[in-house]
């Protein structure tokens, strides 16, 4: 998986490319604590490139959302293809991510 | 009841003795001051009457005859005395004065009167009285002197007659005797001749008769009057005191008494008390007594009450929060990888203190040790959000330092109570060893390495969680190697302190954990607490007492590397994630073959991630172990089947309960989502135990 970032002030994009699985899901969550920090109110995930997540990814994505919740900022989804878009629906992310 | 009839006699009696003494004394003193007057005011009177008579007599008294008689009497010498004498009574003047003289005794009354000089025959006055004239009562059978005779002057008159013959004047004290026959007085006046010189003396006797008899009667009723007086006195004084003050005292010690029975209940008998006096105020005062006691006792019951509810309520805290520190041990039986042995010695009821540890997934434990500022119940709810928090969080994936971050964020939320708390909070990577800490404020942990000597390990700290919100924690790394030993603690440890006030301190603490080296957990925190225990003696103990103990084993050596790919089929390798790739490849490559369509292939994909990663995790807990996964198409290649086959621990992941997935993402558990995923998006999933064996086909059609 290859994660393309860039942060400018408080926003933060991320664009995945391949898969967000449990091998892949440690460097998201590495990344994540690196620039996922507490200035960044605003979180936006570029999936055009995402082939499938697994459940490792989704609770990277969760924690993630939950960290945003408690600082009122914004996390958003973008070209979310339909693979990822029956698994979040199936697991109820649908309700919880802003997903555009 | 019957104390009190005594105790009530006896103020009657002392009463009455009183009265008594004092009637007593009053008649006596009646007796003895009316004795004197009377008998003063009626010897007086007998006195002047006596003098009246001696006036009378003087009356018919010529003083040179008088002169003459002595003159004769005192030139006689004892032979011619006798016949001078009887001369001179022979003659008419003598005659008519003793006549005259011998009439006023009688109808005076008087016992005698005479007429006598004093003076010698030298005119040299002296004790003796030389008689001219004596008139005596016939009764007293006493022969009259006749002129001439003597006799010795009554020696108390001596020295008033003295001063009658010197000046003419009669004395101004009275005379009176005592004789056989009573109380007499008498009055004794000059005889003067025509010159004015004394030249005899006339004495008249009065017989008190009337006075004794009217001393005694007067006596008799002062004593008879006194008497009944005092008598009828102390009767009235005594029904007083009965009513106004023995009654009302009986009627307060009977509510005292009934008050103290009866259980404080109040009843208006002392109300009404109305001497309007002292003891009417005093009944007042033990109204308002009883009132006070009876309120205050209702008030103490219902503190008391209270004070038992909260009690109870604390030894249930106590109990519930005990319950909440990790207490069974050994904790993980089946993790022979560490052994971790804690406790806690609360110095009040409920303590500020705790400690944790629990699983993060299979291969992770986090420790935390804590302190909140403060003890009792305050501290008691802070530890309890604390803990939570801390435990949800390090659970939730963060790593130490978010942990502590965001706990610390949390508490900062709403701290209005200002209270804090310092943790060390660590996660230890099993396999690895690696043990990653952060120190929010709290006491330095103490490292064992494995064959060396326990050592504080000094770590720079973060600041204490709740104390500001967005500070940040650093995050440090040890290394531990089997056999290495982690030592954490409270202050309750160091600052413990003896009856001299001085610490236990971290140097004592060192020093007897090297004592422990080859104990066990459990025997290095008994140890340790004895020697605190010893340390401090009587001293009571102020903090909170935690301690926790990790000892790390290592992991046994991981199995051979044996990947060996037996056939186009089937995959057999270690149950490991770096592993997960190997079978999604395998699989990939499996399917590729069967023309399976892209969304089919990047389910199986997913499948294949969450499960065997599932296994990875989850089957071998003790050492590594092998996963076999075996793919083949349907019978009709209409679909394909997987089998997962693993001789971890038995579990079947269709047991599991699904997520909720309609929570908020606040409310939503970060994970257990793998399985069920499997579940929606395979058409078939079977589990089976099987020769000791996990067994798991799912299948999904094309």
């Amino acid at each position: 998986m290859k994660i393309i970032g860039k942060k400018d002030g408080a926003q933060l994009d991320i664009k995945l490319e391949g898969r967000l699985d449990t091998t892949t899901a440690p460097e998201l969550e590495t990344y994540l604590g690196e620039n996922f920090t507490e200035d960044v109110s605003e979180l936006f995930f570029d999936f055009d490139s995402l082939a499938y997540i697994s459940s490792a990814g989704l609770r990277i994505l969760l924690s993630a959302q939950k960290k945003m919740n408690s600082r009122s900022g914004t996390m958003k989804f973008k070209n979310v293809n339909e693979l990822i878009m029956d698994i979040f629906d199936a697991v109820g992310f649908v309700d919880i991510f802003t997903i555009e | 009841m019957d104390n009190e009839k005594k105790r009530c006699k006896k103020i009657s009696f002392k009463f009455a003795v009183g009265f008594l003494i004092l009637g007593l004394f009053v008649i006596i003193s009646s007796c003895v001051v009316g004795y004197i007057k009377y008998t003063s005011v009626i010897a007086k009177m007998y006195n002047d009457s006596a003098y009246r008579i001696a006036h009378t007599a003087m009356e018919s008294i010529d003083g040179d005859l008088i002169e003459e008689y002595t003159e004769r009497i005192h030139q006689a010498n004892s032979k011619t005395l006798p016949s001078v004498s009887r001369k001179i009574q022979s003659e008419d003047a003598y005659q008519e004065l003793l006549d005259t003289l011998t009439i006023l005794r009688k109808s005076m009354k008087a016992n005698y009167i005479y007429i006598a000089d004093q003076r010698d025959a030298a005119g040299k006055v002296g004790s003796t009285l030389t008689y001219l004239f004596d008139v005596d009562n016939p009764e007293d059978d006493v022969p009259a002197f006749v002129p001439g005779d003597t006799s010795k002057m009554n020696e108390s008159f001596l020295a008033d007659s003295n001063y009658i013959y010197e000046t003419g004047k009669r004395s101004d004290n009275y005379f009176y005797s005592h004789s056989d026959f009573g109380y007499n007085t008498s009055a004794i006046v000059p005889i003067q001749n025509s010159d004015g010189q004394v030249v005899a003396i006339i004495g008249v006797e009065l017989a008190m008769k009337t006075l004794q008899n009217a001393r005694m009667e007067y006596i008799l009723y002062t004593v008879a009057l006194g008497a009944a007086l005092t008598a009828f006195i102390i009767f009235l004084f005594l029904i007083y005191i009965k009513q106004k003050v023995i009654r009302p005292i009986n009627i307060i010690t009977e509510e005292a008494e009934a008050f103290v029975n009866n259980e404080t209940e109040v009843s208006d008998r002392l109300s009404q008390i109305s001497t309007g006096d002292e003891i009417q105020q005093m009944a007042g005062s033990i109204l308002q007594m009883e009132h006070d006691i009876g309120s205050y006792i209702k008030e103490l019951t219902q503190v008391t009450a209270e004070r038992e509810r909260i009690g109870a309520e604390l030894n249930v805290a106590t109990r519930i929060q005990a319950d909440m520190l990790p207490s069974i041990f050994p904790a993980f039986p089946e993790r022979d990888e560490f052994d971790i042995y804690a406790s806690m010695v609360p110095a009040k009821e409920v303590g500020g203190d705790f400690y944790d540890f629990f699983m993060i997934g299979e291969d992770r434990l986090a420790m935390v040790v804590a302190d909140v500022s403060g003890k009792g119940v305050p501290a008691a709810l802070f530890m309890v959000i604390t803990k939570t928090l801390l435990k949800n969080y390090a659970q939730n994936d963060l790593s130490v330092k978010e942990t502590l971050e965001t706990v610390n964020d949390k508490l900062c939320e709403n701290n209005k109570a200002e209270m804090f708390v310092t943790v060390w909070l660590g996660i230890l990577d099993i396999p690895s060893g690696k043990l990653t800490c952060a120190n929010a404020g709290h006491e330095d942990p103490v490292l064992y390495r494995q064959g060396q000597q326990y050592e504080l390990l000094k770590n720079k700290h973060g600041f204490v969680l709740a104390g500001m919100e967005h500070m940040r924690q650093r995050e440090y790394e040890i290394q531990l190697n089997p056999g290495d030993k982690l030592f954490l603690y409270t202050d309750g440890v160091v600052e413990a302190t003896n009856a001299n006030e001085e610490l236990y301190g971290a140097e004592r603490m060192v020093k007897a954990l090297n004592k422990t080296v080859d104990a066990d957990t459990e025997h290095t925190l008994a140890i340790l607490k004895e020697d605190i225990d010893q340390f401090v003696a009587d001293a009571p103990q102020f903090d909170d007492i935690t301690m926790l103990c990790l000892k790390y084993k290592g992991v046994g050596k991981n199995m051979e590397q044996d990947s060996e790919t037996s056939s186009a089929k089937e995959l057999t390798l270690d149950a490991s994630l770096e592993n997960v790739q190997a079978v999604v490849d395998f699989a990939e490559e499996a399917l590729e073959a069967m023309n399976a369509p892209i969304k089919v292939r990047t389910q199986i994909n997913i499948a294949i991630d969450e499960i065997f990663s599932n296994i990875a995790r989850y089957a071998y807990t003790e050492a590594a172990g092998m996963a076999t996964v075996r793919i083949e198409p349907f019978a009709d290649q209409s679909g394909v089947t997987l089998t997962f086959v693993d001789q971890g621990i038995p579990y079947n992941p269709l047991e599991k309960e699904d997520p909720d997935v309609t929570l908020s993402a606040d409310e939503r558990e970060i994970g257990g989502l793998g399985i069920f995923m499997v579940k929606k998006s395979m058409d078939e999933m079977q589990y089976e135990y099987k020769d000791g064996q996990n067994v798991l086909r799912i299948g999904k059609r094309f």
